[in-house]
């Protein structure tokens, strides 16, 4: 796939248009998406987009603007938007320039697959196909209330006044399906999802095969009296709670602006001495991996957790050079004429205590709760890191075996002491969703609000 | 219109001709031209001016039942080609992978053209007039004793849609929407705490001129510093008054997804084959309306199908579903106008316009005073919700609430969660207040399937007799 745009020349134009430093990135993007409703193929969707932004600086004055465009025409438009922002708003009198830095790091790291790129709509149909029949012969009395299978190659280029252009090819896919149950003993529904960089069918089927036995256990859920014991959350659960907790608060912009619970506590234990959170854009075919961020800085790996201290925070351009340092390569942004904001790569929870399989962790809960599956979990307070969740689906421990799955109770608590002294270890296999790598975590002393 | 929609409207007829002459079954094209304009102020400074801009044509195809979508942003007949005979291609591999077709229901052409008022048109108002608002915001709660940090945003939107289909709909639509927001963090010896509120109305610059921003930032403010020397309440069940912001987050996440139709048929649904039947309290009447003044203005759907007010629950009772032309032909009830996408790119979902509970007749006092002990729940900070519509279960995050302790309210209360099953609440529901409050955002909207829209929600002050508080 081709972009069929030059972003030196443009960048030439914005120049001379009065800017006098700029940033310009653009991409092309083919996908594809299927989906079922109700065990049966309903829509299919497919389109390329072209999308282009520009920030740029006058001086001091910073404006940026962006969106989706059909050619070279659309991108001078927008250019001259966002000059007309820069010359017309205020001096940011800390305004350091575009980052200087520009260039890849040293690393081969895969963030593109032949097999995703190569995937025919036909071929992607079968394989989502392939999911249905996997449900309806383990279960028939499974409905697929909905599922989706989508797939996408693109290629990003970046250039900025002082250096570039650099360009990426990448794919992704993902997956996601949505079960139900009815029996007469009632009602289940389930929600699980698979994605990365390179087709995995394997993993495409176990997260279906795993959907299919939480379903129907979903039906036989039911909401507990509150306690307070050992919770488990399970990887995607755990991966879920450090995205919406923790990335937050260990963005220097955020610690600089003091709505961090950590500003201030660089070099200081705060999780416990087993944890290590690590910031890591090389892991071979991961979503978040990167050799170069939305600045066209160099990425870099680095421990942020280290034995529970922390050891570092994580800086775009502008929140290092507040500080006089440089960047740690994590300016990333959520749209070409976004400013970055200082984001991880893929963050890593790692444990020096680990158990390679779940149910052995199971066997040491005295009375908990294994949480499988929650809502609203993003409605956690990453200001005072206040956790709160309430669970779809997880199951009652008594005495190191499940008791029952439950569903409708609450999870409330800090994460700052779950994962300092209530921690206990980590468990199972390690799995990422959106840039978020976790086992298993095991937390003791955890209130649980029942019915 | 902008030329580009103009060139872009021009081939649709034909292409159109084109789809027909393929023996699809129908054919719908949804023309959109889209601005936005945010300015953040970060603590000391503008963190970020931006502009961004949309343009398209996105096509469906339904071809034996099966319904393909694909767009492009380029106004030539080529590239308007390529979208539809991508749009049929892909509708007819759905077709020859087998399953259920899902072919729309009914419904006559429609010619209308409807246009959202204001007075001052905000994108043309001067940079450093925009910028001055959300600088007074942020500097204004700074002021508050005890605020460590504030950011203020203001937002800008323009959408211009139209949506023509072969059987002779073309509908357009143009709709403004201003609004700003302003955000502070407090420090005290028990934690940081962050409160937010904003402001957003379908109008232009007015609602600035009209709003006093001082009392606003400063009550944000001084909001902040009281949640963060509040105390979490002990997690448990509890009487509560919602505030009207809370009741919107309550019934679009509890019920309304649930009356969704695309839910409802393909079987995600709680209140599935529950018409007629009794599933609220006898106070409950709850209904979705496309046209209401403080809500989003949706007068008619991205198929063309206008958006009347459909009562979903009438004095407890459940009567009826949001539908598209799809899912009323599945559910056997008449098109709702609630077919809607985030963009011309994007497949059409069932979706809320603006969801309220009807008022009742107390006063605020008179329903603190028949809560006697419990919690205030208020939406100052609330950070919304999600709901599982299938299980019926829901949770949201509200913002800083009072203890309500012998019919008066007394000390503040920060991390509440609101939880439970959705049917339980609206049984619950012992009192409601006299008036009617409406809210939309500027900022936020409602997600479903990797789509947000704009949507509007709210109710009067309502009395809950019980309710899970998630807490410590």
């Amino acid at each position: 796939m081709r972009l069929d745009l030059d972003l030196e020349k443009l960048l030439k134009y914005a120049e001379k248009m009065g800017a006098s430093e700029a940033e310009l990135s653009a991409s092309v993007t083919d996908k594809y998406v299927f989906e079922i409703s109700k065990d049966s193929l309903e829509r299919a969707l497919s389109t390329t987009t072209i999308g282009f932004g520009i920030r740029v600086a006058v001086g001091k004055k910073i404006g940026a603007a962006g969106g989706e465009i059909t050619g070279e025409e659309g991108a001078l438009e927008i250019i001259r938007h966002a000059i007309k922002i820069a010359k017309s708003t205020r001096e940011d009198e800390k305004w350091p320039g575009f980052n200087p830095k520009i260039g890849k790091a040293p690393v081969e790291v895969p963030v593109y697959s032949e097999e995703t790129a190569s995937l025919t709509e036909e071929e992607g149909v079968k394989i989502l196909q392939g999911q249905l029949k996997l449900v309806k012969e383990s279960d028939p009395s499974i409905t697929v209330a909905g599922a989706g299978f989508r797939v996408s190659r693109s290629y990003s280029e970046f250039i900025n006044s002082y250096g570039g252009p650099l360009g990426e090819k990448s794919t992704s896919y993902s997956y996601v399906l949505e079960l139900k149950k009815k029996t007469g003993e009632g009602e289940g529904t389930y929600i699980d999802w698979k994605m990365g960089v390179k087709l995995d069918i394997e993993g495409i089927e176990e997260t279906t095969q795993r959907a299919i036995s939480r379903v129907s256990d979903a039906v036989k859920a039911s909401p507990i009296e509150g306690f307070k014991g050992t919770l488990i959350l399970d990887d995607a659960e755990a991966a879920s709670l450090l995205r919406i907790l923790i990335v937050p608060a260990i963005s220097a912009d955020n610690v600089q602006q003091r709505r961090s619970p950590l500003a201030g506590r660089l070099g200081e234990k705060v999780l416990s001495e087993k944890i290590n959170i690590i910031d890591d854009p090389f892991l071979p075919y991961e979503t978040g991996s990167a050799v170069f961020d939305d600045e066209g800085h160099p990425t870099s790996k680095k421990n942020v957790f280290e034995k529970g201290v922390l050891a570092t925070y994580l800086y775009d351009h502008y929140t290092a050079s507040i500080e006089g340092r440089e960047s740690t390569g994590n300016g990333f942004k959520s749209a070409h004429h976004a400013p970055p904001s200082p984001s991880p790569s893929n963050l890593v929870l790692e444990s020096t205590v680990h158990k390679e399989k779940l149910e052995d962790a199971i066997g040491e809960v005295e009375k908990g709760l294994y949480v499988v599956s929650t809502i609203g979990s993003w409605l956690s307070n990453p200001v005072s890191g206040q956790i709160n969740a309430t669970v779809t689906l997880g199951y009652l421990i008594v005495g190191g075996e499940i008791q029952r799955p439950v569903k409708g109770v609450a999870i409330s608590g800090n994460i700052y002491e779950a994962l300092a002294d209530s921690f206990q270890y980590t468990a199972g296999p390690r799995r990422c969703l959106f840039g978020v790598c976790s086992s298993s975590i095991v937390v003791s002393d955890f209130t649980i609000a029942g019915h | 219109m902008s030329d580009i929609v103009t060139e872009l409207e021009s081939y649709v007829e034909k292409a159109f001709r084109k789809a027909e002459e393929f023996g699809v079954d129908f054919i719908d094209a949804r023309i959109q031209d889209y601005r936005y304009e945010s300015i953040v102020y970060d603590n000391d400074r503008v963190k970020s001016y931006s502009y961004t801009t949309t343009t398209g044509v996105g096509f469906r195809v339904v071809y034996k039942g099966f319904h393909g979508y694909s767009s492009t942003t380029i106004p030539t007949w080529e590239g308007i080609e390529k979208a539809l005979l991508t749009a049929y291609r892909m509708a007819k591999a759905l077709h020859h992978a087998g399953g259920e077709p899902s072919p729309l229901a009914e419904y006559p052409a429609v010619k209308a053209y409807s246009r959202s008022g204001y007075i001052k048109y905000p994108f043309e108002i001067s940079d450093d007039e925009k910028i001055e608002v959300v600088k007074t915001l942020v500097s204004t709660a700074k002021e508050v004793e005890g605020v460590v940090s504030a950011t203020a945003r203001l937002g800008l939107q323009h959408d211009k849609r139209v949506v023509l289909n072969n059987e002779g709909t073309r509908v357009e639509t143009d709709v403004v929407l201003t609004g700003f927001s302003v955000s502070a963090v407090a420090r005290s010896d028990k934690g940081m705490e962050i409160v937010y509120d904003s402001k957003s109305k379908v109008s232009g610059w007015e609602l600035v001129e009209y709003t006093d921003l001082n009392a606003m930032a400063k009550e944000i403010g001084g909001l902040a510093v009281k949640a963060a020397h509040a105390t979490v309440p002990k997690a448990g069940k509890y009487r509560v008054v919602l505030h009207p912001e809370v009741v919107g987050l309550l019934v679009h996440e509890a019920l309304g997804h649930a009356s969704e139709g695309d839910l409802v048929a393909s079987d995600a649904s709680v209140i599935k084959d529950k018409l007629g039947q009794k599933i609220g309290s006898d106070l409950v009447s709850i209904v979705d309306d496309g046209r209401h003044p403080d809500g989003y203005y949706v007068p008619f759907d991205d198929e063309g199908v206008e958006k009347k007010k459909t009562t979903i629950v009438e004095k407890g009772i459940l009567k009826g579903y949001l539908a598209g032309r799809a899912e009323s032909n599945k559910l056997g009830i008449e098109p709702t106008g609630n077919s809607r996408v985030m963009s011309y790119q994007h497949p059409l979902l069932v979706r809320q316009t603006n969801y309220y509970i009807l008022p009742g007749d107390h006063t605020f006092d008179e329903l603190i005073q028949e809560a006697k002990n419990g919690i205030y729940v208020t939406g100052k900070g609330a950070r919304g919700g999600e709901v599982d519509p299938g299980a019926g279960t829901f949770t949201f995050g509200v913002g800083v609430s009072w203890k309500i302790e012998n019919g008066e309210i007394t000390t503040p209360l920060r991390g509440v969660t609101l939880t439970g099953m959705i049917l339980d609440v609206l049984k619950n529901i012992e009192a409601l207040g006299k008036d009617l409050h409406v809210y939309t955002s500027v900022f936020g909207g409602c997600g479903k399937s990797g789509q947000l829209v704009r949507v509007g929600d709210g109710g009067p002050y309502v009395l809950v007799g019980e309710i899970i508080v998630g807490g410590r």
